[in-house]
């Protein structure tokens, strides 16, 4: 008798859905569903557009003309940052750091996340769960300590000095991200290739690596970024041997109020990631979220 | 220790095994004094002789690793990275501890012992409890915004509509701006000197509500608030979004069968279903807003203007150890500083632990 209700209802159900898809009522809701995700895109892009409409700007027309196109546009302005304000010489700094630090991140990280996920010893999880904490630990509670620790390793104001403690800054996470996609795969794999006479090295070399290789894609991309837009750090350890974001922002004093020149920097050093990240969005996207959900 | 042992029916070996354990923990005990002695010497002296002790404890370690490669081979995988992360992140983290009981100006060794002064200190001074109170702000005005902002726009763009990539790649966007360019950006819309919004309501008739958008006592924290969503907005939403993908379709439909409307199904079946997105996305923002720094920074300056309406623990923080601007003077109180971090150090800890735990339980619950 019930069952017969059940089916009886089914092909209602689905009938009043169909109906409701044709309704004039549903064309609104998607208008308003585009309405509200486009308010939220210009929201997000618009102040870097302005930055870019400004930057093509001289003087003039900051106060002139505040809301338009620059009357002319001032390519001047790019060509004066780069030459004057060592906008090159910083980048190729702080992307030598970017290049040198993030491989032996990755391959430290991944050795961690193997050595902790794949062999079960006393203090293990204990592990785990200091890397965790790195976290959690606030950069304004270590930074003094680090500064310290830098002048007593005389590594002030060098390349050193910015990528070994960047090195174990970003272990925690990428050990974490590491950490979580690696309990995730199938151990079988390994075990069988431990039985086929593979050593550790060669297990973790040629099985496990391969595996992770979509959390180590996530994993470099997130530092990268994280080490090219940083600017306390190299500030405070490196004032003289000049990184890209601290060149930016010495713009500002460099030309006070020449707004078009500054604005001139903040897209050069930005365009970098933005290029990378409109090439790679599903990598940047996708692969954080997928390693916050698993953690 | 044991270890996971491939070595199949290895009783007949147990001398060797029993030797094997020992020279393991002989050697572990030489490493970790070696990176004792390391410590010590990074606390007390400069230079030459440091880089001594780092090449003694590297050695240590590397022996260590190759004799136990055998039998523990975890302890080659891991040591390079602990390595790494104890000696630039643990040991500064215990030498703020440590400094955090000292009355200290930040120059040569800290010698005047203070005890628990500092503490005493921050936790009886207004500034400390009006900063924490813009902390809590901050966190409850995010957290609202991200579980509905953030949480309709996952919504929306589930329904595959078109144009979903561009939507979603734009919304990101200023996650991946450094602070600086981000600060510099909104300067454009909201400075006073270059601002574009002033003119542009002045423009349409609505000239008597411009507010000196940076520099006002109620409006700046907001703005703040704003900014903060902002740059961090696409983060909650593509989390909700990888949420929303692991809920199975016929189990919503189901409930519409049933007789749910779109809300109630949202509300008793999809939701419940977005537990451990919720759980990643509460944790996560309210590590980031208690130690929030860099937009306060760059929109209100190390002051927290005007008149402390935008002061953040963070920035307290930054005013003691590095004074205003990054110049370091002889007034600092680093010890006064390091006290205001631990405290937030232990609480963010603490509330991330009893958060992960309830919030765990409830994703259980459901």
């Amino acid at each position: 008798m019930t069952e017969q209700v059940v089916q009886a209802r089914l092909p209602l159900a689905a009938e009043r859905h169909v109906a409701r898809t044709r309704r004039p009522s549903r064309l609104i809701a998607l208008i308003g569903q585009h309405a509200f995700l486009v308010f939220f895109s210009v929201f997000a892009i618009l102040p870097g557009l302005l930055s870019v409409l400004a930057s093509f700007k001289d003087l003039t027309d900051f106060y002139n003309n505040p809301l338009g196109v620059p009357a002319v546009w001032h390519w001047e302005n790019y060509t004066q940052v780069w030459t004057e304000a060592h906008i090159p010489q910083s980048a190729l700094n702080t992307f030598t750091v970017v290049v040198v630090t993030v491989p032996i991140v990755l391959a430290c990280a991944c050795c961690t996340a193997y050595g902790i996920t794949r062999f079960k010893f006393r203090g293990s999880n204990v592990l785990y769960y200091l890397f965790l904490l790195g976290m959690i630990i606030p950069a304004q509670l270590t930074i003094l300590p680090q500064v310290l620790l830098e002048k007593n390793l005389g590594l002030i104001n060098t390349y050193a000095g910015l990528i070994l403690p960047y090195i174990g800054i970003h272990m925690p996470f990428a050990t974490f991200i590491l950490a979580s996609f690696a309990r995730t795969l199938p151990g079988e794999l390994h075990d069988a290739a431990l039985i086929d006479g593979a050593n550790q090295w060669q297990a973790f070399w040629r099985i496990m690596l391969p595996l992770l290789q979509p959390a180590v894609a996530t994993v470099a991309i997130l530092n990268s970024v994280s080490i090219w837009n940083d600017f306390f750090f190299p500030l405070i350890v490196s004032p003289k041997l000049p990184m890209l974001q601290v060149a930016v922002y010495g713009l500002v004093g460099q030309y006070s109020t020449n707004w078009g020149q500054i604005f001139a920097g903040v897209v050069l050093s930005a365009l970098p990631l933005v290029v990378a990240y409109l090439m790679l969005t599903k990598q940047f996207v996708a692969g954080l979220s997928a390693g916050a959900i698993k953690g | 220790m044991s270890s996971l042992s491939t070595t199949v029916g290895s009783t007949w070996q147990y001398p060797a095994r029993e030797r094997a354990r020992r020279e393991a923990l002989a050697l572990g005990g030489v490493a970790v004094l070696s990176f004792a002695a390391l410590l010590v010497v990074l606390t007390v002296s400069s230079a030459p002789f440091t880089w001594v002790m780092l090449g003694v404890y590297a050695l240590c370690a590397a022996v260590f690793a190759w004799r136990t490669a055998a039998r523990y081979p975890f302890i080659a995988f891991v040591l390079p990275g602990l390595s790494m992360y104890l000696l630039f992140v643990i040991f500064p983290t215990a030498q703020a501890f440590r400094v955090s009981l000292y009355e200290w100006s930040g120059i040569g060794e800290a010698t005047k012992f203070v005890g628990l002064r500092n503490f005493g200190q921050a936790l009886s001074s207004t500034v400390f409890y009006r900063a924490l109170g813009h902390n809590l702000v901050l966190y409850v005005s995010i957290f609202v915004l991200q579980n509905t902002v953030a949480l309709f726009m996952a919504v929306v763009l589930h329904t595959k509509l078109r144009f979903f990539q561009a939507y979603r790649a734009a919304i990101f966007l200023p996650g991946i701006l450094s602070l600086v360019a981000s600060g510099l950006m909104w300067q454009i819309i909201l400075g006073s000197n270059i601002g574009m919004l002033s003119p542009l309501m002045q423009a349409i008739g609505l000239g008597s509500l411009v507010r000196d958008w940076l520099g006002d006592e109620v409006v700046t924290f907001w703005v703040l608030i704003l900014v903060q969503f902002w740059q961090w907005m696409g983060l909650p939403m593509v989390i909700y979004l990888a949420g929303l993908q692991n809920v199975p379709e016929d189990l919503t439909a189901a409930a519409r069968i049933d007789g749910a409307n779109e809300i109630q199904a949202f509300r008793y079946v999809t939701f419940p279903m977005l537990a451990p997105a919720f759980t990643v996305i509460t944790g996560l923002s309210f590590i980031v807003m208690f130690r929030v720094f860099d937009i306060p920074f760059v929109i209100a300056g190390p002051a927290g203007a005007p008149n402390g309406t935008t002061d953040v623990l963070g920035l307290v923080i930054y005013r003691y150890a590095f004074g205003i601007g990054a110049s370091v003077s002889t007034s600092l109180q680093q010890g006064y500083a390091m006290a205001v971090a631990v405290v937030m150090f232990v609480a963010l800890v603490a509330a991330t632990t009893i958060q992960l735990v309830v919030l765990r339980r409830r994703e259980l619950d459901i």
